[in-house]
């Protein structure tokens, strides 16, 4: 007996939609192991008018994480791989600047973000065609940590391409079609890929500009070498189809794609993590497991990913002991929508009504924007009146090095510096003497140009990662 | 003199130190188990014109080194320590920024230099009060300039963590330990750790630098917490029974203070070094052993290791295989007097008497070296034109804090911008930009250093960096403190 209503559910996803400033929603639900919905709400494409269906392709984003996990353990099932050995030992090019972390992090570490590695996402994201094994071995052995091994939760995406790249080691066969052999192929899961898109209905990607009050279309993100964190492109019918695996503990019909007790090594907790920066008293954290945050819902035990790449947010969730889940996939970036459309459906599921999620969730994030936008007025406001850069401009201008994120290029424009890394150019904003910032995606990044000893530019400091302390690019001296 | 064994030797030591103007002097010369020279040269008092003897308390500086070395060899034979086991299991409390240092790295390394750390001396020149323990504590916070065993760094502070694993073994502070097993059964009655207790014994030397019209007194180096790298005083007498241990294999008077195998560890080579900027085709170096340089001098081993203080310089060197040892020391800062006199006594004990004139081509090559040294840092550091702090001197005043470096200031001492270190206060002059010059004193030489004033992303002057080590190692950073 289906506890679930399409209507009621409808109305609250509506509501989401409109209240979050959120295009469209693609949504399966699944209820005692049965899809008990699958449908869309909203637009693929605004201005054409076009629905958001069940069989809409749209990017899950770090949703992916749980399908990189899966492919280690059945590695690890078939005896290929101890996912409690250090990563050394089957991906030898692996290292970290902690010594420490760089010896004994071990394939578990990576697949629940305790190596004390935070995300430096920039540099991928402005590094569009690094190849996986240059960004996982030659680069992050460079980044810079900010926890000590294993001591906090510290979500990372580089991990997760490390162990894509183990997988290929491991296998002979690149993460992107191990994923599609072992897991999407027999699921059925035939409108889902792991790199390009498959070829159907492909809605445009919104970002939403809080300026104009307008939607306006993204570009997708381009994922490449950092793919086995977040490239899964997929529909919410498809997706019902891995929650009835997760569901199964690794079965599909009479295919065994990972035995139970490998499977459950997926969704127990490793270590305790916090995510959001406000709290959810029906919802409480237990900790991540292996690419699935695992949370208690009103008492009931909830595993969980969500996924925000450009353009796009999703949400993959299921209750094992109640054999359910919702998949929520959206064509807009950063929304919040997702969760509020998935506690929506568990709450008409576990027969509750006490709450306005679309209401509470959009409060929150209200506060959050606020905050965040008072503490970049803050920033910006601290700039000193008349301290201008010290040195004649043409002297900042070059090309600056860090072994990790790799070339910082400074060049002219008009009276002020343009900042190139790899295929990224943003202006530069000169607060006082010296220092400046960098706005990107929204986010504020300060830096500041040192002088050496002998009065010459020699550096340049660029928090790129908020998390660690600013990267050092030193001036290239061309002779 | 009839058998006389070192002809023309006394003369050229009186040469020797009136052409490289030192005030004073004194040697032993010991062949074949005995001494055959103890003398002393000019004063070791210059005013009051008191004559330095081969009983006069001079510090033999690094010298010490090997005093340290031996101490604890003497703790191996006991089975207290293996100098080839990690010191993790010894020294808990010293750890390394290198990881593999930090897991392997074992009291022979400490002995030989080679841990990948540089001098890193400011530390104990700027916190002249610093504790054994705190030099030992402060280690995890350098920098390593090389990876670990991958060449020879000279460093002091690891011959001051060596002192103060012999006292974790022996329950004896270093000096108390060094006194009883090595000064006591040598005979070395007056040999001291501390200079003011030269004073007391009252034939001692002062200690001098060259200044414009003659020598002028320095105050004597206090070395406390890095005493197992340098504090011992002796004169030349007692001395003169240090090489002969040394030359009887750790053996003296009959009685073996180490075993012969354990005493021949201290004098092999562990890893190639090059120190002096000059190259004499005579000598070759072999190798530092433990607490001792080990050179190929005119085909023989050497064994040998100089010291510098305060107005003082001193050498200890001998050779096995001839069974003769020399120690000169000098109470005037900076000399290449005991270089020359040793190899000059080496030459007239192998048969190659006045070969080369020592004095004059040491002399000459450090004259050169000691020119391009003060003037290094102008040379990098070209002072570039219409270009100083936009900023009022007041920006930059304030406490600045480094762990373990301590605190230094910077405010205007009598209207000139100043920056106090090592309860002294040393000049600061803008050079461009946030960069200054600091001319630094400390002991009786002076550095000209740049500081560089950094900005924070506030805006106003957050730190601090001073170039003590020189690169590859980082500037030292400061970091200011907040105003109260």
């Amino acid at each position: 007996m289906s506890a679930f209503s399409a209507e009621t559910f409808g109305q609250a996803a509506e509501k989401a939609l409109r209240l979050m400033n959120t295009a469209g929603a693609a949504v399966s639900v699944i209820e005692d192991g049965e899809v008990v919905f699958s449908g869309g709400f909203g637009y693929a494409d605004i201005d054409k008018g076009i629905p958001m269906t069940d069989d809409t392709i749209l990017p899950i984003g770090s949703a992916t994480k749980a399908f990189t996990a899966m492919s280690a353990m059945t590695l690890q099932a078939e005896g290929k791989l101890d996912i409690d050995r250090p990563v050394r030992e089957y991906l030898p090019g692996f290292a970290l600047r902690d010594p420490v972390a760089s010896q004994h992090a071990a394939t578990r570490d990576l697949l629940c973000h305790r190596t004390g590695m935070p995300r430096h996402d920039l540099l991928w994201v402005a590094w569009r065609d690094v190849p996986r094994a240059e960004l996982i071995e030659r680069r992050l052995p460079h980044m810079r940590e900010n926890k000590t091994f294993r001591e906090k939760w510290e979500y990372n995406n580089y991990m997760f391409a490390a162990v894509g790249l183990m997988v290929e080691r491991l296998t002979g066969k690149r993460w992107e079609d191990f994923v599609s052999e072992r897991i999407l192929a027999p699921l059925g899961m035939d409108s889902t890929s792991t790199a390009e898109p498959k070829p159907g209905k492909h809605p445009i990607l919104y970002k939403f500009n809080r300026k104009t009050g307008v939607n306006e279309p993204t570009a997708p993100m381009h994922m490449g070498a950092i793919s086995p964190a977040g490239s899964i492109k997929s529909t919410a019918s498809d997706m019902a189809k891995w929650v009835r695996l997760n569901l199964a503990k690794g079965k599909a019909g009479e295919t065994v794609i990972l035995p139970p007790e490998a499977y459950e090594q997926l969704v127990k907790p490793n270590i305790p993590y916090e995510l959001l920066p406000f709290t959810i008293p029906e919802n409480v954290g237990l900790g991540y497991g292996l690419g699935w945050f695992i949370d208690s819902y009103r008492g009931e035990r909830l595993v969980q990913h969500g996924g925000n790449v450009f353009g796009a947010s999703a949400l993959v969730a299921f209750m094992p002991e109640r054999n359910s889940g919702v998949v929520v996939l959206a064509n807009q970036e950063g929304t919040y929508a997702t969760y509020a459309l998935a506690y929506a459906a568990f709450d008409l599921m576990l027969g509750k009504s006490d709450k306005d999620w679309p209401e509470f969730l959009h409060d929150k994030i209200e506060e959050q924007v606020k905050l965040a936008e008072g503490n970049a007025d803050a920033f910006k406001k601290c700039a000193k009146p008349d301290k201008p850069f010290t040195h004649p401009l043409d002297e900042y201008v070059g090309e600056y090095d860090n072994p990790g994120y790799g070339i910082l290029e400074i060049a002219r424009d008009g009276d002020g510096f343009l900042v190139k890394l790899h295929d990224e150019s943003v202006k530069l904003y000169h607060m006082h003497y010296d220092v400046f910032y960098l706005e990107t995606r929204g986010m504020l990044l300060p830096g500041a140009f040192k002088t050496g000893f002998d009065g010459n530019i020699e550096s340049v400091k660029v928090g790129f990662e908020p998390a660690a302390k600013p990267s050092e690019f030193k001036k290239v001296i061309k002779t | 003199m009839p058998n006389n064994p070192l002809p023309g030797f006394r003369e050229k030591c009186v040469e020797n130190l009136d052409k490289l103007h030192d005030a004073g002097m004194s040697v032993s010369v010991v062949k074949d188990g005995r001494a055959i020279f103890l003398d002393g040269f000019g004063w070791r008092d210059v005013d009051r014109k008191l004559k330095m003897g081969a009983r006069t308390l001079l510090p033999i500086g690094s010298a010490t080194k090997a005093f340290t070395a031996t101490g604890l060899m003497m703790l191996q034979d006991e089975g207290l320590v293996d100098i080839d086991k990690p010191l993790r299991g010894y020294l808990p409390e010293l750890a390394f920024q290198d990881s593999a240092a930090n897991a392997t790295a074992t009291p022979r390394d400490l002995l030989c230099h080679r841990t990948g750390l540089p001098r890193h001396d400011f530390l104990w020149i700027l916190r002249p009060n610093i504790g054994r323990r705190q030099i030992v504590e402060s280690i995890r916070h350098l920098e390593p300039s090389a990876p670990f065993r991958s060449k020879w760094q000279y460093n002091n502070l690891m011959f001051a963590s060596a002192g103060y694993l012999v006292e974790r073994l022996s329950g004896a502070r270093w000096e108390d330990f060094t006194r009883e097993r090595i000064f006591k059964p040598l005979g070395m009655d007056r040999a001291n750790f501390n200079c003011e207790d030269s004073v007391i014994d009252g034939d001692f030397a002062l200690a001098y630098q060259r200044g414009a019209a003659g020598f002028d007194p320095v105050p004597f180096s206090r070395i406390g917490g890095s005493g197992p790298a340098g504090s011992v005083n002796a004169c030349a007498e007692e001395l003169s029974n240090w090489l002969r241990f040394n030359l009887g294999n750790g053996a003296f008077g009959g009685a073996a203070l180490l075993k012969s195998e354990t005493f021949r560890q201290l004098v092999k080579p562990n890893i190639a070094y090059t120190m002096y900027p000059w190259d004499f085709p005579e000598t070759r170096s072999m190798g530092y052993g433990l607490g001792w340089f080990v050179d190929c001098y005119r085909g023989k081993t050497l064994v040998w290791h100089g010291g510098s203080v305060n107005g003082s310089s001193a050498m200890v060197g001998f050779m096995p295989e001839l069974d003769v040892g020399i120690t000169a020391q000098v109470n005037t800062a900076g000399s290449a007097l005991t270089l020359a006199t040793m190899y000059d006594a080496l030459d007239r004990l192998m048969g190659y008497p006045d070969a080369r004139d020592w004095g004059a081509d040491i002399g000459k090559a450090m004259e050169g070296f000691r020119g391009a040294d003060d003037e290094a840092w102008k040379g990098k550091v070209e002072k570039r034109k219409d270009a100083r702090t936009t900023r009022g001197f007041t920006d930059f005043e304030g406490v600045y804090r480094n762990e373990p470096y301590g605190a230094v200031r910077v405010q205007s001492r009598d209207g000139k911008p100043s920056i106090i270190m090592l309860e002294t206060s040393h000049e600061l002059e803008n050079w461009h930009y946030d960069v200054f010059v600091a001319r630094v004193k400390w002991g009786m030489d002076t550095m000209n250093t740049l500081v560089n004033f950094l900005t924070g992303q506030g805006g106003d002057i957050d730190a601090l960096e001073i170039e003590l080590e020189g690169p590859p190692v980082k500037p030292i950073r400061f970091n200011k403190e907040a105003a109260v």
